[in-house]
């Protein structure tokens, strides 16, 4: 992996729910959206921060993660190579991934677990893929070895996160325009939900907002639903 | 994001009109939606234009209105039905049935161009047409902001702020959508407190507010995608709204006529000098009319006096919305 590493991993059981909030009550027909929250861990407890914010080496991250349907969830990191290494689930995180509308779910999944953001500065890119079956059970192709990544090599200066004082930016924080949750365009590689595989994905609407990012599908479908969520960290 | 900053000098007030007018009409006798705005009943005193401090300070309102004298005129204000939406002499009689009118001068001494042909509108609220005026003020050298055209190709580190008069209270969104597609709502603060985005009738609201805070356009150039939407309701669920947003920009043309369901929905309008026809096609259905007013056909310098788009719903619906999208170009 490239620099997000997953600290405490010992306790990370099936990554599952983690709190239920709105959860028990009669569930309401919603449209189909997901959202994401970002938290950094300052002074041991979890701070809610931009989705845009530019982390530093040592910075520990974790997603906080509700949708309103029901599906399974696929989380992968990019390494540096360009290989997907699956975040979730797997033999420590976990390999229950199924989702329930109205639940909220951390990952990583126990409380004391997270994740750090390593040297180089750069920007991290975390996939999420929601699909409405589980990805094993039509993706026949085990997920091949993950391959150590080479030596990280430090990114040219213009490709640096960076504080952005652009149009509609915020002061006073450092936020980086190119981080947060975003689509994948049609010439960009996404990974399949296992790591192997590719899938196509939906057309997806992306909103950001200043403590979340809410994605949704734009079309009807069993496709399944990827999205990018890039860390900036220096 | 920021506080709403109430420029709030008022004037003085007069009486009212009354129009109804379906929006996909053509507009009567060369009526237009600035007119329509400025015809509300709710639009009786009006704040300064903080971008034509100059004019509404210093010149008199004859001068200006003798300026820009070219269309319009101060002839008695034409009585309208709002209900039937044709000229009525008998509705002029019923003076009870109509609330008051803002002084035409007063709109040219507050800074607003020439003087509008205002119509005469029902007193109720949800018949009068409901609008929306907005400029874009440009930081000028010397530190003032000045009214710049939509069209106006911006370059890296210009400041801008928004300038937006509504004609009778609602509560005000701003919404961008980045050359990513991403969408981000841009006012009010996700966190702000529930009526931070109400604006009323008349007054100027800055977005951003704070004197020394505007939005600056960076060092990548592209386009940035605005969407204002004013509502006599407040939104319950943006995220709703910009899902539709998303998928009327993206969809196919409807061939069909659209659900019964979707009547219920709130009507919109639409004036951007941008839209094309397909896209006012693809955007029109049973929920939606348009007209397609834009900002160089009603406001251009040499004809209002201003660089204003006027955007006027004139659904009856109590929780109807105006809509507007704006393109700004950078380079």
């Amino acid at each position: 992996m490239h620099a997000l590493r997953c600290t405490l991993m010992i306790g990370l059981s099936a990554f599952a729910c983690m709190a239920q909030s709105g959860a028990t009550g009669q569930v309401q027909p919603q449209p189909q959206k997901m959202e994401v929250v970002l938290e950094q861990q300052v002074s041991k407890t979890a701070r809610v921060v931009n989705p845009q914010h530019v982390f530093r080496t040592g910075d520990l991250v974790r997603f906080r993660f509700r949708s309103t349907f029901d599906g399974y969830l696929y989380v992968t990191d990019q390494t540096s190579s360009g290989r997907y290494l699956k975040l979730f689930p797997g033999t420590k995180a976990g390999a229950d991934n199924r989702i329930v509308r109205g639940r909220e779910y951390l990952i990583p999944a126990t409380s004391g677990s997270w994740f750090r953001i390593d040297k180089p500065a750069g920007y991290e890119t975390v996939f999420f893929t929601v699909t409405p079956s589980r990805v094993g059970e039509r993706v026949t192709p085990p997920p091949p070895p993950v391959l150590a990544p080479p030596p990280a090599q430090p990114l040219p200066a213009d490709m640096l996160p960076r504080c952005d004082d652009g149009i509609f930016r915020a002061r006073g924080e450092c936020l980086d325009d190119k981080a947060g949750a975003s689509a994948i365009s049609p010439n960009e590689d996404a990974p399949g939900g296992d790591g192997s595989g590719k899938l196509t994905p939906r057309e997806i609407v992306v909103i950001r907002k200043t403590d979340s990012s809410v994605i949704a599908p734009a079309t009807d479908g069993d496709a399944p639903i990827i999205y990018q969520f890039r860390i900036a960290h220096h | 994001m920021n506080k709403l900053l109430i420029v709030s000098l008022l004037f003085s007030l007069s009486v009212v009109g009354a129009r109804a007018q379906s929006a996909t009409e053509a507009t009567p006798d060369g009526l237009t939606a600035r007119d329509a705005f400025w015809s509300a009943s709710d639009l009786v005193n009006v704040a300064p234009n903080p971008a034509a401090k100059a004019a509404s300070a210093s010149a008199p309102a004859k001068k200006q209105a003798k300026t820009h004298a070219v269309v319009r005129h101060k002839a008695a204000p034409k009585e309208m039905d709002s209900t039937a939406g044709e000229t009525s002499n008998t509705v002029l009689a019923e003076s009870h049935r109509r609330g008051p009118q803002i002084d035409p001068q007063l709109v040219t001494a507050s800074g607003y161009g020439s003087e509008p042909h205002l119509v005469r509108v029902s007193v109720t609220t949800s018949a009068q047409p409901f609008g929306l005026r907005y400029t874009l003020l440009q930081r000028q050298s010397g530190g003032d902001y000045g009214e710049v055209f939509p069209e106006t190709v911006f370059h890296s580190g210009d400041k801008v702020k928004l300038s937006v008069m509504a004609n009778q209270a609602g509560y005000l969104y701003i919404i961008e959508q980045g050359s990513s597609g991403s969408w981000v709502p841009l006012f009010p603060a996700q966190n702000a407190a529930p009526e931070s985005n109400h604006v009323a009738a008349g007054r100027v609201y800055l977005v951003p507010s704070a004197s020394d805070e505007s939005f600056q356009f960076n060092q990548q150039p592209g386009k940035e995608h605005l969407f204002i939407l004013l509502s006599r309701e407040p939104i319950a669920d943006l995220d709703q709204v910009i899902f539709g947003l998303q998928h009327k920009t993206s969809a196919p043309a409807p061939t069909s006529v659209a659900p019964a369901s979707a009547s219920a929905a709130p009507a919109m309008l639409e004036a951007d000098n941008r839209i094309t026809d397909a896209l006012i096609e693809r955007l029109q259905s049973r929920d939606l009319t348009l007209v397609k007013d834009t900002s160089q056909q009603e406001t251009t310098d040499a004809q209002y006096g201003e660089k204003a788009i006027y955007v006027v719903n004139h659904g009856k619906d109590a929780a109807s919305r105006v809509f507007s999208s704006l393109i700004l170009d950078h380079e």
